[in-house]
């Protein structure tokens, strides 16, 4: 534990994984520039990772994939294979897992390690953060780099400071002066926000810093708040831990059993519903379901490959599913594969390879898209029953400083 | 925000006693004032904002924002602190 | 996960007699105390949702504030409860969907953003009857809010027979933690219902450069389903300014504290238990 109860993070930054992958698969392309894609939200192809090379000619993960090809045309261009990129995070979630119970994915090019209460009798947090490097190293088989602070955006930008297979710690009380020359351009915050900033004459955190947290506000609203904290270290050092998820699936038991698959097929609705709430209950999606036929309703199930008396099979949408309309689909082709050599009594479906579904990670700092529409629909329904007024959305009106509170909000009944 | 009855006095008029629906309670110390003035443009049906502020402690320990509207000299309960 | 269809028969088994009035006494305890007040072998394990306070979720008992279940935060005038229990709907807020049901219709929600809270996460009820303000409680914890609060001054006003009931039955169905706040007194039928109870008395006043820029409290559980009762923490509650601060040098008076302004964080002094 730091001297005075602070939290201190370990932030591990390494290239993306499906960079790793397609090093592995290609190790020839080292140091060239390489284009990886994929596909990102509404099905279009987007640049999913692009190396050293390739990021100074200015693409960015993210952007469209046609746009990417314009900026680096000599770059290597690969498709990113999903599952195996869904194996290699596994692999990596689960070797980082053994290292501590508090351990967040942030994204395919970074992780976060709770280290506070590392017991400084037992083991300083320095040689901690550098075991749960060499863990994740050896696992991506790629150097990384370590930071250690008190904060994530410190945590992070220490590591962006350290060398390749090395750990820069910032020690407790200095992250606002190890953050006082980092620019405002690297902060996670809307690039309307820098250009204001820069148009200030703020251009580093240390000058930022210098701003009282009031000033900043008035200025910048919320993002006035998080600036303030950002720039001295203060931000959330908050774990969202990963746990490998709970298996996600359905099983239906059929009385008397059934030797049609046709039949067969007007159940599908109901097990994709049904599906579909066990993946809303973990607020996941799947990026692969399997459909499992058994000739018999036993207890003690085999997997599915060895025991000739169960058929079965799998398919992988380019998007993972999460409601009953993206399983239907996909469930309907694996039923229409089926070959039934006996009667059918036990119907299993499963979610495989789990991921936050897609629309969430877009709108992750506003909680989960498909949460808020169903909230929104109760309070249609309250409205419908008691009338408009009862329930109100609030916002902070756009640049309003903040001296006269009734005026300050701007209110929205539905 | 809530209207409250307000006894001022001294130099700057600072609140003396204040009765929010409990009774009077005397203050026990003013430990900030400020004043609000905006939006002297704003024409009928918008009016501008003229306010005093005052955060007060009183001496049942509660810690209190007050405000005074300077054209219509009403007093508001703005925040109770706490 | 597995489930089975509908329409396989299962073998009733055969009771014995006292079993279905044992079985109907305990039905009706715990749909009066709340689900898991009476039950046999280990009690049901409650999860709890982060309150972002390390030693406030440790003192609760479930780490966090009890999901499924009714919390109170009560104290008396500036004690700091309202602005703690603010606190920590914006600090939910920030992560998760959160509902504030308003009866005193006089919350400024800018608060909410003001202690830091996403204010796209809040959803405001101002209810103009009583039994508006309980049903769109029930509704938002249904629909998957994962905080409600409830506010009043005047409970006993407030509080139609079953309305307490009915929250908890609702509550107790999803992953929502119920809150209530504000108020001396609260009528029975709510009363029983609360599974947690945390009293807040205000330390001092946090004072920077002459002016209350906060408070230090200390919350302490009074009631609890959860555990034993008695543990307590130490927090510093820092208020948002309204103003902007002073600048420039200024006669420091005799006996003043130059403290260093804190920032606006809900931090920790110090915790026993």
């Amino acid at each position: 534990m730091s001297k005075n109860g602070r939290a201190r993070l370990a932030c591990l930054t390494f290239p993306h994984l499906a960079l790793v992958l397609a090093w592995r698969a290609h190790p020839e392309l080292q140091g060239e520039p390489v284009l990886v894609g994929g596909n990102g939200p509404g099905g279009r192809q987007v640049l999913l990772a692009a190396s050293p090379p390739a990021l100074v000619l200015g693409v960015r993960p993210g952007q469209d994939w046609r746009r990417a090809e314009i900026l680096c045309p000599l770059a290597v261009r690969l498709q990113a294979d999903l599952a195996a990129l869904a194996g290699l995070r596994r692999t990596a979630r689960l070797a980082l897992a053994g290292c501590s119970p508090l351990v967040e994915w942030s994204d395919d090019t970074s992780a976060y390690v709770d280290l506070t209460g590392t017991d400084p009798r037992r083991q300083q947090e320095g040689p901690r953060a550098a075991s749960c490097g060499r863990v994740l190293q050896e696992a991506l088989g790629v150097p990384l780099s370590v930071g250690v602070g008190p904060s994530r955006f410190s945590a992070w930008a220490a590591a962006q400071r350290a060398e390749p297979g090395r750990v820069r710690l910032v020690p407790e009380g200095k992250a606002a002066e190890f953050l006082a020359t980092w620019p405002v351009s690297a902060l996670p915050i809307p690039p309307e926000t820098v250009e204001r900033l820069v148009q200030f004459g703020l251009r580093t955190c240390g000058d930022c810093a210098s701003i009282t947290m009031v000033d900043l506000q008035r200025q910048f609203g919320s993002d006035g708040i998080l600036l303030y904290r950002l720039c001295l270290g203060l931000d959330s050092a908050r774990i969202d831990p990963w746990h490998e998820p709970p298996p996600c699936g359905v099983r239906r038991v059929l009385a008397g059993g059934v030797d049609d698959a046709e039949s067969l097929r007007f159940g599908a609705a109901e097990l994709a519903r049904g599906l579909a709430w066990e993946l809303s209950q973990q607020g996941r999606a799947a990026g692969r379901i399997r459909l499992i036929l058994r000739g018999e309703e036993e207890e003690s199930r085999p997997p599915a490959h060895l025991d000739p008396r169960i058929w079965w099979s799998e398919v992988a949408p380019p998007i993972p599913m999460a409601t009953a309309d993206e399983l239907l689909g996909p469930l309907l082709s694996l039923f229409g594969r089926a070959r039934l050599s006996t009667a059918v009594m036990v119907v299993e479906l499963e979610a495989l390879d789990l991921v936050v579904p897609p629309a969430s990670q877009v709108s992750l700092w506003q909680g989960r898209a498909a949460d808020r529409e169903v909230i929104q629909l109760a309070v249609n329904r309250l409205h419908d029953r008691f009338g408009r007024g009862l329930v109100w959305r609030v916002e902070v009106r756009p640049g309003h400083p903040g001296d006269v509170p009734e005026e300050r909000l701007i209110w929205r009944s539905r | 925000m809530s209207p409250v009855a307000v006894r001022t006095g001294g130099p700057l008029e600072d609140p003396l006693a204040v009765n929010a629906g409990g009774g009077w309670v005397e203050v026990a110390a003013v430990v900030e004032r400020w004043r609000v003035e905006v939006g002297w443009w704003r024409t009928e049906p918008e009016c501008p904002v003229q306010r005093g502020c005052w955060r007060v402690l009183l001496s049942d320990g509660r810690c209190l924002d007050l405000r005074l509207d300077l054209a219509s000299r009403r007093w508001t309960l703005e925040r109770n602190w706490g | 996960m597995s489930s089975e269809l509908a329409g396989r028969e299962t073998d009733p088994r055969a009771k014995r007699p006292g079993t279905v009035a044992l079985e109907l006494a305990l039905s009706s305890l715990n749909r009066r105390y709340g689900p898991g007040a009476v039950h046999s072998g280990a009690p049901p394990e409650i999860q709890g949702l982060t309150t972002g306070v390390e030693p406030l979720d440790r003192i609760t008992g479930c780490q966090g504030l009890p999901r499924g279940r009714i919390s109170r935060l009560t104290g008396g005038p500036s004690s700091g409860a309202f602005d703690l229990g603010l606190s920590l709907l914006a600090e939910v807020s920030r992560s998760a969907s959160t509902a504030l049901v308003d009866f005193t219709l006089g919350i400024d929600p800018g608060d909410i953003e003001a202690y830091g809270g996403d204010l796209d996460n809040c959803w405001l009820v101002r209810p103009r009857r009583p039994e508006e303000g309980w049903a769109a409680a029930r509704a938002l914890a249904k629909a998957g809010v994962e905080l409600c609060l409830l506010v009043a001054e005047d409970w006993p006003r407030l509080t139609p027979g079953a309305a307490p009931a009915a929250l908890l039955a609702t509550l107790s169905e999803g992953a929502c933690a119920g809150m209530v706040l504000g108020g001396r007194l609260i009528p029975a039928a709510l009363r029983e219902r609360i599974c947690l109870e945390l009293e807040c008395w205000r330390l001092d006043w946090s004072l920077a450069h002459g002016d209350v820029c906060g408070l230090r409290l200390e919350a302490q559980v009074a009631r609890s389903h959860l555990g034993a009762t008695g543990a307590s923490c130490r927090l510093q509650l820092n208020f948002p300014r309204p103003y902007p601060l002073r600048t420039g040098l200024e006669a420091l008076a005799e006996g003043d504290e130059d403290e260093e302004l804190p920032v606006h964080l809900l931090q920790v002094a110090e915790s026993r238990r």
